[in-house]
């Protein structure tokens, strides 16, 4: 069945069998691979696209409900102007590891930073709950968020908190 | 990967009954899919047809009419979230649906759709329960009903529904005025954990846990689904029926570490769920000082007269705490 | 503090920042390689059975599939793999040994053919009993799980005995200091302890592309130890190691889940063939039943003098490895070695056996050996002081190990200020101050054998652009090996960061390395890059002095320029007429393993139990990470973070649970739960400590790992000074509840 998929702008038109995934249809038809597939239920968040505006896991969900709506991917993030201050507080924070759940973690960071629903550390935790990452320990990730959103750094964390005090023996 | 099928996309409800009719259990109706899709995926689900409800008029939609809330069976759980109708009237909804699993799946998963998956312990549907609300179906040639969200499930994962009926909307009667709703959240994990199927005996497993963890703690309060437990309350003697009797099983059953505690219930003050025996039980608090147990109603509406909902659910807490620990 | 470098010592940024960030970096699913066949596998669903029957019929008349391979097609070869017991067959071979071993593999032109494949392939299973614990496994006359005699891997250490029950490894340890050991009044506590079946979770699951081209193999795998890798395949496929080529896309997390050889053998089978290049990738359901953490059951006997001072440590260990060893032995060893702890005893006996079951295959995962068995000898510390009264922080310092000590007869000696470690932690824990009901604090001291290897080697070349290429064979999978080899590079060499490339594994170009593991990237690796360094700015300040006419030594090389008092160059100048490179290597490391040094694992904890439902928080968490110099503070602090995450899942409530059919149950991310952010303590602290006493570049020693064991123990600590004893984990809030009404009902009057 032929299918019209905006994507990052551009328009697709592709045919597709019903059943296709959209995280499939992006990674092998588009060459969008910066969308990831982890759990494949729905749980870690690496395959998160935006349809509309609004984060989905693009490893359930069906190409053709896409319908009219526009998809967003990280390399569509990644290249547009807004980038430069998310990439900064990810360097600045050191907020990533392997990168394997990075860009489902930007993809849900763009609309709630759109929407300036992002008012408070506690705000992050909760928008974030549902994305998964195994190796920072989240910690430098919400830290990375709280300051794009420019929400104030927690109490208690200060700049110095990973500077080295050995004694020297 | 997913099986082959076919997406058909009706343009009106009673066109989508008579989809599902013609094809006779080889088609489902879906709107999120995020149920449907990973069911498929685990193979536990295989239809040739699916049928899109997105675009059907009629069947999104969220308003105030007679003294209750309705919403279409196509709103997904964000657009609840952030509706403004259900912030002025059942904020205790929108915080429900708030914390459904994750943005992700609030963004496409329906109420619908969460309640025609027929999850035991789903949080908007066990909500519905508590608070009874009422589930709206049709069926080809017209033909509607509503059914109570108690009586939705005849076993977990299977509504009462038929193949060809759809569930169209919900309706939640709003509490009357001077009364208050609450909720929150304990979970452990998207799911009980070492439960592949559903059946029975596991089923039995899931209720003995909840009584392995019968307290709530005072942030932390979930609500269970009452229909499931009812079944399993009648195969047992109403007086055999008690969560001292469950935990003491707990106790020395070698499989029940591995069931999360998933626990415990009731937090509408002034709607008690009567159908269940156990539920009596629960309430059956005592009074203060008073030498015969207190009519539940009586005494939590009492409360409910003092308190905000906050301290009408810390007041429940220790209400239970001395029944399940006495 | 040792003051910064210009790029030592310093959190600078890493380099791979804006792949990763713009979704440009290639992982392996990522590939794009043209005509790849998809491959499914078939997977037994019983845990023991004869094989009686395998059709392919129906799976080759599936439109789209090319073919159908089992064990059948590698008649010709020894299809046979395992680098320290070579027992674990491409396809399984006759018999089946655990629910999830590969029966057969299907390729097709798409994964949807590939798949539906699968599920058309009849196979007839006579099934078995099946052993589905160590102590069934372990049992006198117990069914063997294997039953030929095992065959020493390639990397197995020369003299290792492999016996033909199901415990066919064993480490013990004996020793005495003392000629006679006298526990005459001797406080003696002795317990069983249980540790679980864990998943590693690294977030990309494995993934290979094969081929089988007539000049050899080549593959691209997401694996930490791509010449291991390349060994492995050499071995099984009867090539020279010229002829296997292995090549490491970016690898979305490893954690030792993509160590050794994991997934590669059956995907080179397929290649072979169809003779096409394929691409397997595993599902979360599919990497689980790959490998896992091994379970445990110990023993533990300590006995200390009522004066507090330690007399014996006995212990007997049991480590499930599953069906196949993996690094099972390995991790065996590394378990008996914890469980003795970094104390002065009179005697140790400890006996730790690896055991085979019919379960999935064990291997490593971060920390393996401390996390399985510190909390377990620490816990019994912890007893002994509260039946003596006196302070766990106090009982520990008096007869903890000082530096240079002796650990463990022929091993090296203590590297590492423990007790300062130690009092660090509890100085940041407020150790000694009143704690409400149901709060506690725990502390831990460990160590754990780290660097493995000395085998390691660097390549580092100034090219005519004026960029600095390193070439070696760490991998980066997530913890900034490449950005710490570039930092060493760029500070020997006086260059920014921007000229320095590490690129990424190629084993037909990139010099040798052993292994990306055992937390000896920066300090092995390391030191082969600074060794390769060096010996390139010794020549390029030849090669100036000789082009300036001036002698060496008026020379300074900063900033990529190369001056005198009056004249400077740019270092690319040198290599104007081509490149200019230097090798290095790290065989200026002595000693064997297993321990090139000695990993500090030592972490503190505060809890705050909830009495009625057994759920535990962590408000504070306190690491430490002894690292002699951190090359890149950050990237310390990030690790420590990263693994406290992984810790407080595999303490709380990650658990493999497998049916009375050894069939895994929770195989996905719906039922085995991570750990979210709304896991994170409240408060992390990370405390690092640069005695520069590492045999690393600069001073360092790696890092990564201690955590584990550290705060696993850490975190049992806290939770029994709560007042919940605790003997097994998870401390999942079930049982913690249950433990809290045993010790209520113990206690309780009448």
């Amino acid at each position: 069945m032929g299918v019209r998929l905006k994507v990052n702008g551009a328009i697709h038109e592709l045919e597709l069998a019903h059943n296709a995934l959209l995280l499939d249809v992006l990674r092998d038809r588009l060459g969008l691979t910066g969308a990831k597939r982890s759990c494949d239920m729905q749980v870690c968040g690496t395959c998160t696209v935006l349809v509309g505006e609004e984060p989905v896991s693009s490893c359930c969900f069906l190409a053709h409900d896409a319908g009219d709506d526009e998809v967003q991917t990280i390399e569509g993030f990644a290249a547009a102007d807004g980038f430069a201050v998310v990439g900064a507080a990810f360097a600045e924070h050191n907020a990533f590891q392997c990168g394997y759940c990075t860009p489902g973690f930007l993809m849900t960071l763009k609309p709630l930073l759109a929407r300036g629903t992002l008012r408070s550390r506690e705000d992050v935790q909760r928008e974030f709950a549902g994305n998964l990452c195994r190796c920072t320990g989240y910690r430098a990730i919400v830290d990375a968020i709280c300051e794009i959103a420019g929400i104030a750094p927690a109490p208690g964390r200060d700049a110095a908190a990973s500077a080295p005090t050995g004694q020297q023996r | 990967m997913l099986p082959a099928f076919t997406i058909r996309r009706p343009e009106s409800i009673a066109d989508a009954c008579d989809l599902l009719a013609e094809y006779d259990g080889d088609a489902v109706a879906y709107a999120g899919g995020t149920e449907l899709v990973v069911a498929m995926k685990l193979g536990l689900a295989d239809y040739p047809v699916l049928v899109d409800l997105k675009g059907v008029p009629g069947l999104a939609g969220i308003a105030v009419a007679g003294g209750a809330l309705r919403i279409g069976a196509t709103a997904t759980h964000q657009q609840i979230e952030r509706s403004s109708e259900v912030a002025a009237v059942l904020p205790a909804l929108a915080a429900v649906e708030r914390q459904v699993a994750n943005p992700r799946v609030r963004t496409s998963g329906t109420i619908g759709g969460n309640l025609a998956f027929g999850e035991p312990h789903s949080d908007p549907a066990t909500f519905l329960v508590a608070t009874n609300g009422w589930v709206s179906c049709q069926a080809p040639g017209g033909a509607t009903r509503t059914v109570p969200a108690a009586d939705l499930l005849a076993e977990p994962f299977q509504t009462v529904l038929a193949p060809d009926e759809l569930i169209v909307g919900i309706e939640v009667p709003l509490p009357p005025p001077g009364s208050a709703l609450a909720h929150r959240r304990f979970v452990l994990a998207e799911r009980p954990a070492a439960i592949a199927s559903v059946a029975d005996a596991q089923n039995r497993a899931l209720v003995r846990g909840a009584a392995l963890h019968p307290v709530l703690a005072d942030r932390a309060v979930a609500l269970l689904r009452l229909a499931p437990l009812e079944q399993y309350v009648a195969d047992v003697p109403v007086e055999q029926v008690r969560p001292r009797r469950w935990v003491e099983a707990a106790a020395t059953d070698p499989q029940l570490h591995q069931v999360p505690p998933i626990v415990l219930l009731l937090n509408q003050a002034q709607r008690v769920h009567r159908r269940s025996a156990l539920a009596e039980r629960l309430v059956h608090v005592r009074g203060a000082g008073q030498d015969q147990p207190a009519q539940p109603l009586r005494l939590l509406r009492g409360c409910l007269d003092r308190h905000d909902p906050a301290e009408v659910m810390a007041e429940q807490v220790r209400l239970l705490q001395a029944e399940f620990l006495e | 503090m040792i003051p910064a470098g210009t790029a030592v010592g310093r959190s600078v940024v890493r380099p791979d920042l804006a792949a990763k960030l713009s979704g440009a970096a290639v992982y392996g699913a990522d590939l794009p390689v043209a005509g790849v066949l998809h491959v499914k596998l078939l997977r037994s669903v019983v845990a023991h059975a004869r094989i009686a029957a395998v059709d392919p019929a129906a799976a080759l008349e599936v439109p789209g599939v090319v073919a159908v391979v089992t064990a059948a097609d590698l008649v010709d070869l020894d299809a046979t793999w395992g680098h320290y017991v070579r027992d674990r067959p491409i396809f399984a071979d006759g018999v089946v040994r655990f629910a999830g071993e590969i029966v057969a593999a299907v390729a097709a032109e798409t994964e949807e053919a590939a798949a539906a494949a699968v599920t058309t392939i009849e196979v007839e299973y006579d099934e078995l009993p099946a052993l589905l614990d160590v102590a069934a496994a372990a049992a006198p006359g117990a069914a063997r799980v294997h039953d030929r005699a095992p065959r020493p891997g390639f990397a197995c250490p020369p003299g290792t005995e492999l016996g033909m029950d199901n415990a066919f490894y064993h480490h013990g340890l004996q020793h005495e200091r003392v000629a006679e050991v006298d526990e005459a009044g001797a406080v003696v506590v002795q317990h069983e302890y249980i540790f679980p079946a864990v998943y590693q979770y690294a977030m990309e699951p494995h993934v290979v592309v094969a081929s089988w081209e007539p000049d050899g193999i080549s593959v691209h795998s997401s694996c930490q130890h791509p010449f291991l890798v390349r060994q492995e395949l050499a071995t099984v496929f009867g090539l020279p190691l010229e002829r296997v080529r292995v090549r490491v896309p970016f690898v979305g997390g490893g954690f030792g889940s993509k160590s050794y050889t994991k997934m590669e053998p059956v995907a080179v089978a397929v290649a072979r063939a169809v003779g096409r290049p394929v691409r397997l990738v595993n599902r979360v359901e599919d990497a689980m039943v790959t490998t896992r953490r091994h379970g445990m059951r110990c023993r533990m006997r300590t006995a200390v003098r009522p004066d507090g001072r330690f007399v014996s440590r006995q212990a007997w260990i049991w480590m499930d490895t599953g069906a196949y060893a993996d690094n099972g032995p390995t991790v065996t060893m590394v378990a008996g070695m914890a469980a003795v702890g970094p104390y002065r005893w009179d005697r140790v006996d400890i006996d730790a056996a690896c055991v085979y079951t019919h379960l999935p295959p064990s291997g490593s995962y971060r920390g393996f050996g401390a996390a399985h068995l510190q909390w377990v000898g620490e816990s019994q510390v912890d007893e002994v002081a509260a039946l003596l009264g006196i302070d766990r922080l106090e009982l520990r310092l008096r007869n903890l190990l000082d530096r240079g000590e002796t650990l463990i007869p022929g091993q090296r000696p203590l590297d590492a200020d423990l007790a300062g470690d130690l009092r660090e932690v509890a100085k940041r824990l407020d150790w000694g101050g009143a704690l409400p009901a149901w709060r506690g604090r725990g502390i831990s001291v460990g160590v754990s054998p780290a660097g493995v290897s000395a085998r390691s080697a660097a390549r580092v070349e100034l090219r005519p652009d004026g960029r600095v290429m390193v070439l070696v064979g760490s991998q980066e999978i997530g913890q900034g090996a490449r950005t710490v080899h570039a930092q060493i590079a760029a500070e020997v060499l006086g260059l920014g960061m921007e000229r320095v490339v590490v690129l990424p594994t190629d084993t037909d170009h990139t010099p040798y390395d052993r292994s990306t593991g055992a937390s000896r990237s920066t300090t092995v690796a390391g030191l082969a890059v600074q060794r390769a360094s060096e010996r390139l700015r010794t020549a390029l300040l030849a090669a100036a002095a000789e082009h300036g006419g001036v002698p060496v030594d008026e020379l300074t090389l900063r900033d990529g320029r190369i001056s005198t008092g009056k004249r400077s160059w740019d270092i690319a100048e040198l290599a104007a007429a081509g490149p200019i490179g230097a090798d290095g290597d790290a065989s200026e490391l002595t000693g064997a393993g297993p321990a090139l040094f000695w990993e500090v694992c030592v972490a503190g904890a505060e809890v705050s139990v909830d009495p009625e439902t057994g759920l535990v928080e962590v408000p504070r968490v306190v690491t430490v990470a002894d690292v002699g110099r951190a090359v890149n503070p950050s990237l310390v602090e990030r690790q420590d973070e990263g693994c406290t995450l992984q810790v407080i899942g595999n303490a709380f409530f990650e658990e493999m649970r497998f049916s009375e059919d050894g069939v895994l149950l929770n195989d996905s991310l719906l039922d085995y739960r991570v750990p979210t952010l709304t896991d994170v303590p409240a408060e992390m602290i990370c405390v690092i400590v640069e005695n520069g006493d590492g045999p690393g570049p600069f001073g360092a020693k790696g890092c990564g790992e201690g955590v584990f064991g550290g705060l696993t123990a850490a975190l049992v600590s806290a939770v029994t000074d709560a007042g919940v004893p605790v003997r097994e984990l998870p401390m999942s809030p079930d049982r913690v509840w249950r433990w809290i009404q045993q010790t209520t009902s113990d206690t309780a009057p009448g």
